[in-house]
């Protein structure tokens, strides 16, 4: 037992004698740290709450007294990694409510027998370390699934762009301003998307171009203009990347199937019915595809290409509005243009240092990935804690 | 604990058995904690409370004598810390500070009682 490092309890009441009668029960087991009063007991929260495994309050004291310090912990989150058992010489059944109320974990009444006082403590230290494996445990799921997803799509887009005679830089581009402006859009209250819809649509956008393995390379890799011929012959990626996904009858209903489907063979739709390969007009073309298109223009716009070099943010935005690359949802436009601006530094292109350019990409999707497995845990924490 | 003490304790108010029980039969801790409570000064801060009539001192010193004689099966001390807390729960604070001198005599006997079995 000694060899292990031992969790430390807070102990928080302003006689000595109770400190010492609950030390004398747990220094065995426990680290001991003890607080004469609420405002001592938060400073030492305040400085060391990870390291404390659990706290032992009493209500009535000088200087803030034990509901204060409940408030206060619960205000900064602590409760959900620390939990709190109340001590009281109260019996009164409103008192206890209360206490329970602000989050205390139990309440042991006095007088209290030291064996009692000493498996409660255990246990709900061991209930809360559970917790906390179990935090971790989802944590990393969701990180190596997210991760193992995002290879898989990441290759197979870059087998794409590797015909294209592209970086695949391309890909990684559009999958954060997709994600970026369907979080804009919900935020704004437009749009109606769960977490899941983001990320299956974010996902998908990374197959939009997938039917351009089909096309020959001669036209693919062309330096200049592309005659007409040569143009329909390039505008058929859309369709063909649709039909090469519909093979996959068998996951037909897969959400994110169905959502690169519509990607593939709809991100060249414009708002006003002019695009192709369906001429689909406004809102007759899904939200995926819509986001998707402005972002695929955006990227290819401030991106170098065989037949162009890049232009800056600002010539591409004002391309954009001027409806020089045909027409968009203008609502969707507007959020765009709102969070462009502050993705511009993220998404330049610095051509001669090309690995800062990917490692910046890398870094928002890993910030990313990172507050979705926060938001996990919160509604882990939320759902255990209710 | 000869028999002799216990009886002395007992007749005191002491609730010997199921204290020494709550402290894991360990009499070195009984008399650890006694010590302490002989030596605590809560009595000093609620008198001065009474002549004071600062209701709310009052209440947080008989609020935490409640809790440490609960803990020593100190009964008599008990019975009057409780009451009083009672009574200013129930907002009769001047039956409250009439405690005192029952209070004080209960508290003195008690502490005597503690020194006579720490001293033997």
């Amino acid at each position: 037992m000694n060899n292990i490092k031992k969790k430390t309890i807070l102990i928080v009441d302003d006689t000595a004698l109770n400190r010492a009668m609950l030390s004398s029960i747990l220094e065995q087991k426990y680290q001991i740290l003890e607080a004469a009063n609420g405002l001592e007991a938060i400073a030492i929260l305040k400085e060391q709450n990870e390291q404390i495994a659990l706290v032992l309050l009493d209500i009535v004291m000088d200087q803030m007294d034990g509901f204060g310090v409940l408030a206060v912990m619960n205000k900064n989150r602590w409760l959900l990694n620390v939990p709190v058992i109340v001590i009281s010489a109260e019996t009164g059944g409103s008192y206890i409510k209360h206490a329970y109320e602000l989050g205390a974990t139990d309440y042991i009444s006095r007088p209290f027998d030291s064996e009692i006082v000493l498996r409660r403590v255990e246990n709900t230290i061991m209930l809360y370390s559970r917790q906390h494996i179990l935090k971790h445990m989802v944590s990393e799921q969701i990180y190596h699934k997210e991760r193992n997803n995002r290879l898989m799509v990441e290759i197979l887009s870059n087998i794409v762009e590797f015909r294209n005679g592209e970086s695949g830089l391309h890909v990684l581009h559009i999958r954060i301003i997709t994600e970026y402006l369907l979080k804009e859009l919900r935020r704004q209250g437009l749009y109606e998307l769960t977490d899941e819809d983001i990320s299956l649509i974010s996902t998908a956008s990374a197959l939009h171009d997938i039917g351009k393995i089909a096309i020959d390379e001669h036209i693919l890799n062309k330096p200049g203009r592309l005659t007409p011929e040569e143009f329909e012959i390039m505008k058929t990626h859309s369709l063909v990347g649709y039909q090469m996904l519909s093979k996959l009858t068998i996951r037909e209903s897969e959400p994110l199937l169905k959502a690169a489907k519509e990607i593939c063979r709809w991100h060249h739709e414009r708002y006003d019915g002019r695009g192709y390969p369906d001429g689909l007009k406004g809102d007759e073309i899904p939200l995926s595809a819509q986001v998707v298109s402005i972002a695929d223009v955006y990227d290819a716009l401030t991106s170098e290409r065989v037949y162009k070099s890049a232009f800056s943010h600002e010539k591409a935005m004002t391309m954009i509005l001027n409806g020089e690359c045909g027409s968009f949802n203008p609502k969707i436009l507007q959020c765009f243009t709102g969070i462009a601006e502050s993705l511009k530094p993220e998404l330049e292109i610095q051509s001669d240092k090309p690995n800062i350019t990917w490692m910046q990409a890398e870094n928002i999707m890993n910030d990313m990935l990172t507050k979705r497995i926060e938001a996990a845990n919160l509604a882990l924490e939320e759902s255990s804690n209710d | 604990m000869t028999n002799t003490q216990q009886q002395m304790l007992e007749e005191a108010g002491f609730q010997v058995a199921p204290t020494l029980e709550r402290f894991g039969n360990s009499e070195a801790m009984y008399k650890r904690f006694l010590t302490m409570f002989a030596q605590d000064q809560n009595i000093e801060t609620l008198k001065n409370a009474c002549n004071e009539h600062d209701a709310e001192k009052m209440f947080k010193s008989a609020h935490t004598i409640k809790g440490m004689s609960a803990n020593l099966g100190l009964s008599k001390v008990l019975q009057v810390a409780s009451k009083m807390v009672e009574l200013y729960r129930v907002g009769m604070i001047e039956d409250a500070y009439s405690l005192l001198p029952s209070f004080t005599d209960v508290y003195e006997e008690t502490i005597e009682t503690i020194k006579k079995y720490l001293n033997e």
